[in-house]
């Protein structure tokens, strides 16, 4: 415990000797961070958008193979039962 | 200056950064324009004058304080990496003061000046966002 407490002082001992150095340090720090966080944030954002884009896509399939099967069965309808369509 | 109205931390922040590249650029102009400052307050600015002269570091204030102001000041939103260079460059410059200062005994009443900005600066990298100013 002293001892970590004596490498904590002497490393702001040396940050306060050496003030170009540890705000190099602090600001790399600090821009780096920034950078990645706003990296990760951009990926995510890029995969929700393609996971979004890919459920709109399965939807609109799913829902063009079903207007294409009522269509298939309406036309089956009509051909088994020629008068219905037709008006009196 | 580019729209930041409906966000009031967000207008704040352009405010700060406004203020921030002001004081560095006028900082730098200062130390080009009085030789001698460093030698002038009983050696609060040696750690700082070991490196370089008043010459050198009004250079770099000068060029941070213009590069963050332009940012600042362009018309169009300036790209994600230039806007976090130009946060950084005045961070650099403000930390590099007040940990320069932070440093004498006992430290000087700027301390706690330079202090403040500089944490407000870093934080000021740490809100940098790819989206937005």
């Amino acid at each position: 415990m002293v001892d970590e407490a004596n490498n904590w002082a002497g490393f702001l001992q040396w940050v306060l000797s050496n003030p170009e150095k540890g705000a190099l340090f602090l600001v790399l720090l600090a821009g780096a961070w920034t950078w990645i966080k706003e990296l990760r944030g951009k990926a995510k954002t890029d995969d929700a958008k393609e996971e979004f884009l890919d459920t709109l896509i399965r939807e609109n399939k799913d829902l063009r193979g079903e207007l294409r099967e009522e269509r298939r069965k309406s036309r089956r309808r009509q051909n088994d039962d020629p008068d219905s369509g037709r008006p009196p | 200056m580019q729209e930041t109205a409906g966000n009031p931390l967000r207008s704040a922040l352009v405010k700060f950064y406004l203020i921030t590249a002001s004081i560095t650029f006028w900082l730098g102009l200062d130390l080009l324009l009085s030789p001698g400052l460093f030698r002038r307050f009983a050696g609060v600015y040696q750690v700082l004058a070991r490196l370089g002269n008043e010459r050198l570091w009004g250079c770099g204030f000068i060029v941070f304080g213009a590069f963050g102001l332009l940012n600042v000041l362009w018309l169009t939103r300036p790209p994600f990496p230039v806007r976090l260079l130009a946060r950084m460059g005045i961070a650099f410059c403000l930390l590099s003061l007040a940990l320069n200062n932070l440093g004498n005994v006992p430290p000087p009443a700027s301390s706690v000046t330079y202090s403040v900005l500089s944490c407000a600066a870093l934080w000021c990298v740490w809100r940098t966002k790819t989206s937005g100013r």
